[in-house]
């Protein structure tokens, strides 16, 4: 059976200047994996790459086993491959529902306008990601969680195969954050959609990751089980800054924690009893 | 979605039924005050043929400026484009000028609108050019290429204007005449062949129009969901060229419509497209042919006509500042 | 004083020297601005006393040979006073707040302009430049001349009663439509040669007019000022709305009349008049 994704010595970026170099990263059905890494690593940029956007200078990139740039329209790749981007420019007022409507634009034919049918799938995404009642508000009149949630709803509208996601839940709150994931989750156990999904909180990746990818200027550094690759030393060296892992003691998940240093740095108390209490 | 498809046609149809009324009114005011019997008495020659031709051009012109209009907003993604923003008006300004100093244009009725086309065309042909970088037509090049194309050929137009003496000062009355905009159309031909461009170019656009939706969202999130962004970009930018492009070489350069119309529309029925570009067109037509209706009427003691371009500037800016008024318009689109 | 009057009479002997028809002692050397004042030069017999006229000054044909001094209506001030004009001669409204002009009149040249817009105007800037040049008595032999035909052409057009006059449209340019006014001098001459112009209560003298308002007052003879096609003029039957007018029934649209004669407010303007007439009233007046 093909992979669901397939990058083979991926090499792009941006106006001769190579952002993503030699990258090969092979995706199966089923997986969730998470992508995280430095500022600049490259993430973004591979996930446009993934999501046939942005054709490489050189390697392929191959979705269910077909050349995305070559054997491939952009329809076809919508059909099975969904994108929810970070932060999308809002300056048009669609309704929510109008927004998520425009996910079932591939399963459209060319010239036809949404059926019952895609009315129906439309709302259930809108449950999925729990802004039903939203669904008449223009999409200028909601938060930003919100809508984050209602780009969530559009990209599940689309009835994916595979779902690439890049920072969903920068703006989300605690709830939303975890709601958000506990969903993606569900929908990767229980219908096997395969999620790929850059994380910039390493712990929200652990929880929900199976496998987790790291990445440092244009290079995969690591690729694995997430409790193989979140080791001390690997994130002290990718970060540059200290780290502990532990284990989250109700799930069992790796957990990180973060380590700033304060050497020579005085206490907090000391300084109130030499200056009487002008600093604080 | 039914509903929605529903009240688009409900839409369409009230504005079609507006038309006819505003035409129908339209056809029996003028210059000279014919009584209305009088003037269906005595058939389609004569007075009652100018007005119909008049209105007919306005219709159709008033459509194709506010297509435009609505094509250049949604792929420029910019609440500021109209049909004139990507150069066109003035590359057919400079086409029209020449035909006219030049003293071709009284060989034949055509040739203002065929050298007022050529340069549009050919405007349009350069601005693609510019725009080009790395296969794709970034969209803030296609701005700056259109601006700069635009900015030359007006000074060119302007350096022309300048040099032309008193001798052809009748040349440069037209030229005036004609940067004005106006309505007067004397080539039964010339209105078909217009007329047959127009409606073309209008329901291609109509046909097209969901795709407009995806290009407001942005072109990643259009390319996301499977739109070939960059073929879209093309057939539009030549769509909406050609139709500022036959506008402007049939009758001069008429200003406002293709920009107030389509914001008008959107603040009353919503951003999407399929509704939005064929009410556009509708609403347009009848914008045009009200304020031509107007520039016939204001002057009629003097047995003269204001430019129509006059009128749509005068009634376009205080209606829109209104509008804009009532609505708190947080988003422009 | 003394000095003075001798300064005087040393510049009224050079004025009368110039005066003098025969045997100048020197010629006048005088720059035209426009063509009709050209014309009235040349017929008057002071063409060799012309040293610099417009590019449109285009008859008589030995007009065409003098230096140009520029456009009509945009002269260039400099090559005017390169050629040391003694005066500088024009006809036409605002030639004198052309730039040019204001520069001459600056430099202390004689600069005299006048108006075009009736007959009567004509024949008096023909007199006037009768005076400028010395050529007084050329001037006024053809004053009379002209005067006499036009007289002879009133007799038999003036008591035509208003009803039996052919409406006449005249277009001077078609896009925009323009027609004449109540002040152009092309009414008048619409008048003069028996015709009432459609267009003759609208203010101005070029007028820019509404298509219907022509076909409305249904003209039955068109004549174009700007075309002399006939190919062309047909174009104007044509027009939409425009079949049904009486001149383009009959096909009387009037191509074969040199437009200068009838737009060039000169003394051809005379011509112009009778060869109007005799194509209003074919088989004479009533």
């Amino acid at each position: 059976m093909a992979n669901a994704l397939e990058l083979d010595a991926v090499t792009c970026g941006y106006d001769a200047r190579e952002v993503v170099r030699g990258v090969s990263l092979a995706i199966a059905e089923g997986d969730f994996v998470g992508l995280a890494g430095p500022n600049g690593s490259g993430k973004t940029t591979l996930l446009r790459a993934a999501s046939g956007v942005l054709a490489p200078s050189s390697g392929t990139v191959r979705l269910l086993g077909r050349d995305v740039y070559r054997d491939l329209t952009p329809r076809e790749v919508a059909r099975v491959l969904s994108v929810v981007s970070q932060d999308v420019a809002v300056d048009f007022s669609f309704t929510v529902e109008e927004l998520v409507l425009m996910g079932r634009t591939p399963h459209l034919s060319r010239f036809g306008w949404e059926s019952r049918h895609d009315l129906e799938i439309a709302q259930a995404a809108m449950a999925e990601a729990e802004i039903s009642d939203l669904a008449d508000r223009p999409i200028t009149d909601v938060s930003g969680g919100e809508r984050q949630r209602a780009f969530l709803a559009m990209a599940l509208a689309q009835e994916p195969r595979v779902l690439l996601l890049d920072e969903p839940t920068s703006h989300l709150d605690l709830h939303h954050q975890v709601a958000t994931l506990s969903r993606l989750e569900r929908l990767n156990r229980r219908d096997g959609l395969t999620v790929v999904t850059v994380m910039h909180d390493l712990n929200l990746a652990a929880e929900f990751c199976d496998r987790t990818v790291l990445m440092n200027a244009g290079r995969i550094v690591a690729d694995g089980p997430t409790r193989d690759v979140l080791t001390e030393e690997g994130l002290a060296a990718l970060f540059g800054t200290s780290v502990h892992v532990t284990e989250n003691p109700a799930t069992g998940r790796p957990h990180v924690m973060l380590v700033p240093k304060r050497d020579g740095l005085p206490k907090r108390g000391d300084l109130r009893q030499d200056d009487g209490g002008q600093n604080d | 979605m039914s509903t929605k498809r529903r009240k688009r046609t409900h839409t369409i149809v009230a504005l079609g039924l507006v038309l006819v009324a505003v035409a129908a009114c339209a056809v029996f005011v003028g210059t000279v005050w014919v009584p209305p019997g009088e003037l269906l008495a005595r058939g389609l020659g004569g007075t009652l043929g100018i007005r119909l031709a008049r209105v007919a051009l306005g219709i159709v012109v008033g459509a194709a400026l506010s297509v435009a209009g609505v094509i250049f907003q949604a792929v420029l993604r910019n609440p500021l484009a109209e049909p004139y923003v990507l150069g066109v008006s003035s590359g057919a300004g400079l086409g029209a000028a020449v035909a006219i100093l030049t003293g071709w244009s009284v060989v034949s009725i055509w040739v203002l609108p065929a050298g007022a086309f050529a340069g549009a065309l050919l405007t349009m042909l350069l601005v693609e050019r510019l725009a080009r970088i790395g296969g794709r037509l970034p969209v803030h090049a296609l701005l700056l290429a259109g601006v700069v194309v635009g900015a030359i050929c007006g000074s060119l137009l302007m350096f022309l204007v300048s040099t032309a003496s008193m001798e052809s000062s009748r040349r440069l009355h037209d030229i005036v005449w004609w940067l004005l905009g106006n309505l007067q159309i004397s080539d039964l031909s010339l209105l078909a062949a217009t007329a047959g461009v127009v409606a073309a170019g209008v329901a291609l656009a109509s046909v097209l129009s969901r795709d407009l939706n995806l290009m407001v969202l942005g072109e990643e999130p259009a390319a996301h969901l499977g739109l070939g962004v960059e073929r879209t970009k093309i057939v539009f930018f030549v769509l909406g060229s050609m139709l500022a492009g036959v506008s402007v070489a049939a009758c001069g350069l008429i200003g406002f419509v293709g920009l107030i119309v389509p914001h008008t529309m959107r603040m009353i029925l919503g951003p999407d497209h399929r509704t939005l570009l064929p009410a556009s067109a509708l609403a347009g037509a009848v914008f045009l042919v009200a304020a031509d209706t107007v520039a016939r009427t204001v002057l009629a003691g003097s047995g003269t006509e204001l430019p129509v371009g006059v009128v749509t500037a005068l009634l376009g800016g205080p209606f829109f500042i209104a509008l804009l008024r009532k609505r708190r318009a947080v988003a422009w689109m | 004083m003394a000095i003075v009057a001798v300064l005087g009479a040393a510049l009224a002997a050079s004025m009368l020297a110039r005066r003098t028809p025969h045997g100048a002692t020197r010629h006048l050397r005088v720059v035209s601005l426009s063509p009709n004042t050209t014309e009235i030069l040349f017929a008057i017999g002071a063409g060799g006393d012309v040293v610099g006229v417009t590019a449109s000054c285009d008859y008589p044909p030995e007009a065409r040979s003098v230096t140009r001094i520029g456009g009509y209506g945009c002269p260039n001030a400099e090559k005017i006073l390169a050629l040391r004009p003694d005066v500088v001669v024009g006809a036409g409204e605002g030639m004198g707040a052309l730039p040019a002009v204001r520069l001459l009149v600056q430099r202390g040249i004689p600069v005299r302009l006048f108006e075009h817009e009736s007959f009567g105007a004509i024949l008096e800037l023909t007199r006037r430049l009768g005076e400028a040049t010395g050529r007084q008595e050329n001037a006024r032999r053809l004053v009379a001349s002209l005067s006499a035909r036009l007289a002879a052409l009133d007799e038999r057009t003036r008591n035509v009663p208003e009803a039996k006059r052919p409406r006449v449209y005249v277009e001077v340019w078609n896009d925009p439509i323009m027609s004449i006014g109540s002040h152009s001098f092309i009414t008048e001459l619409v008048r003069r040669a028996g015709g009432a112009s459609v267009t003759a209560d609208l203010p101005g003298d070029y007028p820019r007019v509404a298509p219907e308002l022509v076909v409305e007052r249904d003209p039955q003879v068109i004549l174009t000022g700007y075309m002399n096609d006939p190919a062309q003029a047909a174009a104007v039957a044509r027009r939409i709305g425009w079949g049904r007018v009486a001149a383009a029934r009959d096909g009387r649209i009037i191509t074969d009349i040199d437009p200068d004669l009838l737009l060039r407010p000169g003394p051809r303007l005379v011509d112009g008049a009778e060869q109007l007439f005799r194509r209003l009233y074919p088989e004479g007046a009533p």
